[in-house]
């Protein structure tokens, strides 16, 4: 038993090891910037209240490290580390005098956004829903999603999974129309309490259209109707409608 | 040392006016404006990769703590949770947890049949939630400070528990400590409501759950 013990303890100290150096790893990362602002404040954490302890003067280098949200963590020759909003950081140059540009959530960034993750909820056939998907933005007009949507009906449940393609033809538009294409499998599941009927699984086709508003920085509000078609093995097709509205950041 | 970066600037400056007033001569033969020639910078502009820097916006962790399903006992929880940290103040979150649940006390005290299988009394949930830091601020251990906030969080999930899935709220607060930049602890508040009728009529409940949890952000 005793050799297996160390076994143990051997691989939990290897385990540790591992945890702690893992951070080490992402050291070399960063940037060194010069500030050209009259200043820039720095604070003790990531956020506007927390204290400002430090304040670097116009010409001074940075090491830039990490990042959390608008916040970048600086360290100064002097060894002062702190965290600098990026408004502060805006009009820094590189060690050569060469322009640095801070990746802002702003409409701009908005129009090359690449990830998008969304939840939303609304009506599915008259029960309540909830869906959670996760878009690819392949150019500005043409994106694709891997959405799940799941309902809560007094009869049944639904599950559906699909994948869809989603066109929007005016990007730049401050209310910007879409089409949506795509297809399928919904699960249907009766309420175990009200009858005893087979779950059932269907293929879906659907089809549907929207429209998305930027509200600011990564966030965007969308509103979307869709038109499913259940492919039953029955005699004829289940058409399902589905409302929905929700909010999506982008990154 | 801003001086040495001074020195460096100037010589730097030096060179490029004295590259710029040799490729006058060469210039001005080509049309071109004596003054085009000092002020175009001979360095092209260069957009440095932000990939460079470590972005920790997400937060990924697990927790344990216990959960009271109302009729069904207070019992352990576990889970794990994704989190994308959109701005300093709000973030959106995805859990998911499992408890068993034990006998109502109906069961018990009656000593009949049990109203639901081993197996049914497993309950799980997911949920969609928002956050917002509410009270950011920093605590003190001795000479060490850490990054706390404060926040609130709510959303919406599903509750699958007795072969059944419920549409579920949820609502709560917590509290957040870095340990450092890449680490925190947390501890959190929630109230899970649904309405079942498990025993025989629509019930509306609440299930309060309170768990530690530790995060990664990355």
């Amino acid at each position: 038993m005793a050799p297996k013990k160390h076994l143990v303890t051997r691989l939990w100290i290897m385990l540790c090891i591992s945890f702690l150096s893992a951070p080490g790893f992402a050291k070399d990362k960063g940037v060194d910037v010069v500030v050209t602002d009259a200043y820039a404040e720095m604070h003790t954490g990531p956020g506007h209240s927390h204290p400002i302890f430090h304040v670097v003067e116009k010409g001074e280098t940075l090491h830039i490290s990490k990042r959390y949200t608008d916040w970048y963590k600086a360290r100064t020759l002097k060894g002062k580390v702190g965290w600098v909003h990026r408004d502060e950081l805006r009009d820094t140059l590189g060690l050569q005098g060469e322009e640095i540009v801070f990746n802002e959530a702003d409409r701009e960034a908005y129009r090359d956004r690449t990830w998008e993750l969304g939840v939303g909820g609304g009506s599915f056939s008259g029960s309540r829903s909830l869906s959670t998907y996760l878009g690819l933005h392949m150019t500005r007009n043409l994106s694709t999603e891997l959405r799940y949507t799941q309902a809560f009906g007094s009869f049944s449940n639904s599950k559906l999974l699909a994948l869809n393609i989603l066109h929007e033809p005016f990007p730049d538009w401050k209310v910007s129309p879409f089409f949506t294409l795509g297809s399928g499998v919904i699960r249907i599941n009766p309420s175990s309490d009200i009858v005893q009927t087979e779950e059932r699984d269907n293929s879906v086709l659907t089809v549907g259209g929207g429209f998305l508003f930027y509200v600011s920085r990564s966030f965007l509000f969308r509103v979307e109707y869709n038109d499913h078609t259940l492919l039953t093995e029955r005699e004829s097709n289940e058409e399902v409608d589905e409302w929905k509205a929700g909010f999506s950041v982008f990154f | 040392m801003e001086g040495r970066f001074q020195r460096i600037f100037l010589i730097a400056l030096t060179v490029f006016l004295a590259q710029g007033a040799l490729a006058q001569d060469a210039q001005e033969s080509d049309g071109q404006t004596v003054l085009d020639a000092v002020i175009n910078p001979d360095i092209e502009p260069r957009n440095i990769d932000e990939d460079l820097i470590d972005s920790e916006n997400f937060e990924a962790g697990i927790f344990a703590g216990v959960m009271s399903v109302e009729d069904f006992g207070s019992n352990n929880v576990f889970g794990v949770r994704l989190a994308y940290h959109v701005t300093e103040d709000l973030f959106l979150e995805l859990a998911s947890g499992q408890t068993s649940t034990t006998e109502t006390s109906y069961e018990t005290l009656s000593g009949g049949s049990p109203l639901l299988t081993d197996a049914q009394r497993t309950l799980t949930y997911y949920n969609v939630s928002l956050g917002w830091n509410l009270l950011p601020g920093e605590v003190y251990l001795g000479k060490y400070a850490f990054n706390t906030s404060y926040y609130i969080i709510g959303g919406a999930g599903n509750t699958m528990f007795a072969d059944n899935e419920y549409f579920t709220y949820n609502f709560g607060g917590g509290f957040r400590m870095a340990l450092t930049d890449w680490v925190a602890f947390r501890l959190d508040f929630r109230n899970h409501l649904f309405t079942h009728n498990i025993l025989g009529d629509d019930k509306s409940i609440q299930n309060l759950e309170t768990h530690l949890g530790l995060s990664l952000f990355f």
